[in-house]
């Protein structure tokens, strides 16, 4: 299966999955981490949420406030949850190839 | 730099301490070694080695410090407690000291008064003057001085979450309520903690609907430039990083010409911002105050400013004192008259206030995720005891290291508890034209 490989470019990942470099991030890097932190398959709502996250940062070169998420994809708290178990930040933003979050929050 | 230069530099530093306050020189030469600050210590109470013990921690300066600045050191050396300084320890001084909190309990509780995180944040001192301060809280002072805010956002990112945030509330009562932003003269300038604008919301939103009510909404700003109060250079132990964060802050205050710096729900922000701008601290005689907001809010509710409707908030809540709020400014029951006036089922969590037990994250260690393990299994033991005991559904504290600590802690431990800000609770139910907000879910 795929996933039991490590593919090269998960290695520039840091110790907890977030990428070194974001100009890294592929889709199929996505799929992997997603494989490897216990996120399972992407599904059609995960990819809503991760392109979001991942156009926001773009925009703002921070991540969305985590309650626009939910208000933007039309996907209710709970499945956000249900989504991302991990958390929307450890889900979500280190999926869409963010950069580690420092600070507190 | 060559070994010699290390060991130069730090017998300096540790040297330097007897020509400094004289509470630095009572902790070097006054410790019974009773064992107090251990039996009352969360990261001691986590697991009970050596090397959590908050005495021996401190004894790695002490000893050095016996070494050079004692006459029995000087004479009788390991008889004495004393011992040089081994260059190949900075290792194993970089983990031990960043496996104290800096909670400040032991002080509270040794009978000298001996308060270990001052020892804490001065080996600290030493790593980084050595460059050796670990990466993660680095990366932290760094983004922190060159953006203003740890998160590494820019006014155009703030600007946006504020306009969200203002939807947001009009959607929930149906009428617009303002965030005001770079307001020249207003009365109240709002400093908010890491992340509360664009991770947890509901705490500015919550203050902006307590000016809303007051029709003050045109008596209070945020910063686009400032509006992260978190200074990592407190838990680095680097001063000149400290006051170089907290400068612009003074600075954008003085040109918005605020008559009060609204600290918001962050501990040690508050702290630095309070303690730093004393008359004798670092800017002498500044042109305004700095007040916190939970005291600010607590006073207007006292004065009978607000109703609430507390069906909206049935779960039970308790409330955990951050410490540098609690035990280090005594702001105590400014959350309580917040949540008790906005909260069916408020309960306390023992022992509380200034003796309250830390999370297990401060002192910065909750931004550390290279020590989880760490903080989920060692210090913030104690922590989730407390709040299993009092059978809560939602913790609220005034922090964002402790909110992040918790939040990880009860996760990691298969607790179903909720943690959020204190005005996150008014927000929910505080009543404007007779209604309490239509309430969103927040992830």
């Amino acid at each position: 299966m795929i996933h039991e490989e490590t593919p090269k470019n998960i290695s520039q990942t840091d110790y907890d999955g977030f990428l070194k470099t974001m100009s890294d991030w592929d889709r199929t890097m996505a799929q992997e981490l997603a494989y490897k932190h216990d996120v399972g398959q992407l599904s059609d709502n995960h990819w809503k949420v991760i392109e979001y996250v991942k156009s926001y940062y773009e925009s703002y070169n921070i991540g969305p406030p985590v309650a626009k998420i939910g208000k933007t994809t039309g996907l209710s708290s709970k499945e956000i949850c249900d989504l991302f178990p991990c958390g929307t930040v450890k889900g979500a933003y280190r999926l869409a190839g963010l950069p580690r979050p420092p600070g507190c929050a | 730099m060559s070994d010699t230069n290390v060991k130069e530099k730090v017998v300096n530093a540790i040297k330097a301490i007897k020509n400094g306050p004289r509470a630095g020189r009572l902790y070097m030469e006054t410790c019974a070694k009773c064992g107090t600050c251990a039996s009352v210590c969360p990261i001691y109470h986590g697991k009970s080695e050596k090397r959590y013990n908050p005495a021996e921690r401190t004894d790695l300066i002490r000893r050095i410090y016996r070494k050079y600045c004692t006459i029995t050191g000087r004479l009788f050396g390991k008889w004495a407690g004393a011992e040089d300084f081994n260059p190949e320890d900075i290792e194993e001084w970089r983990s031990i000291f960043y496996e104290c909190t800096g909670c400040r309990r032991c002080a509270t509780y040794c009978p000298f008064g001996i308060d270990h995180s001052v020892m804490t944040r001065k080996g600290r001192a030493i790593l980084d003057m050595l460059g050796k301060t670990p990466d993660t809280m680095q990366k932290v002072v760094d983004i922190s001085l060159e953006t203003g805010n740890t998160d590494g956002a820019n006014d155009v990112a703030f600007k946006a979450a504020i306009e969200f945030l203002e939807e947001e509330m009009e959607e929930e009562h149906g009428i617009p309520i303002k965030i005001p932003v770079d307001v020249e003269g207003a009365d109240y300038f709002y400093v908010p903690p890491s992340g509360d604008v664009l991770v947890n919301p509901e705490a500015t939103m919550g203050l902006a609907k307590v000016f809303h009510i007051l029709g003050m909404a045109d008596k209070w700003t945020m910063s686009s430039k400032c509006f992260d109060g978190a200074n990592y250079g407190l838990f680095t132990g680097n001063d000149g990083d400290m006051k170089k964060d907290n400068e612009l802050y003074v600075q954008e205050a003085k040109d918005l010409k605020c008559k009060t710096m609204l600290m918001g729900e962050c501990g040690h922000a508050y702290r630095i911002m309070k303690m730093m701008m004393e008359k004798t601290g670092w800017w002498g005689e500044l042109p305004f105050k700095v007040e916190n907001c939970m005291e600010w809010t607590a006073d207007r509710i006292k004065e009978g400013h607000f109703e609430f409707d507390k069906s909206k908030n049935p779960q039970p809540v308790t409330y955990h004192d951050p410490c540098n709020f609690g035990r280090s400014c005594g702001i105590t029951e400014d959350p309580r008259v917040i949540l008790q006036a906005a909260c069916a089922d408020f309960r306390e969590m023992y022992p509380n206030r200034g003796e309250n037990w830390c999370c297990g994250g401060g002192g910065g260690l909750s931004a550390m995720d290279d020590i989880i393990e760490f903080r989920m299994e060692v210090s913030g033991v104690k922590k989730l005891e407390q709040v299993r005991d009092t059978g809560a559904k939602y913790i609220a504290t005034a922090c964002s290291n402790c909110k992040r600590q918790l939040t990880q802690l009860m996760e990691h431990h298969d607790e179903e508890i909720d943690v959020g800000g204190v005005h996150d609770m008014l927000s929910r139910s505080i009543l404007i034209n007779g209604k309490a907000a239509d309430r969103k879910e927040y992830v």
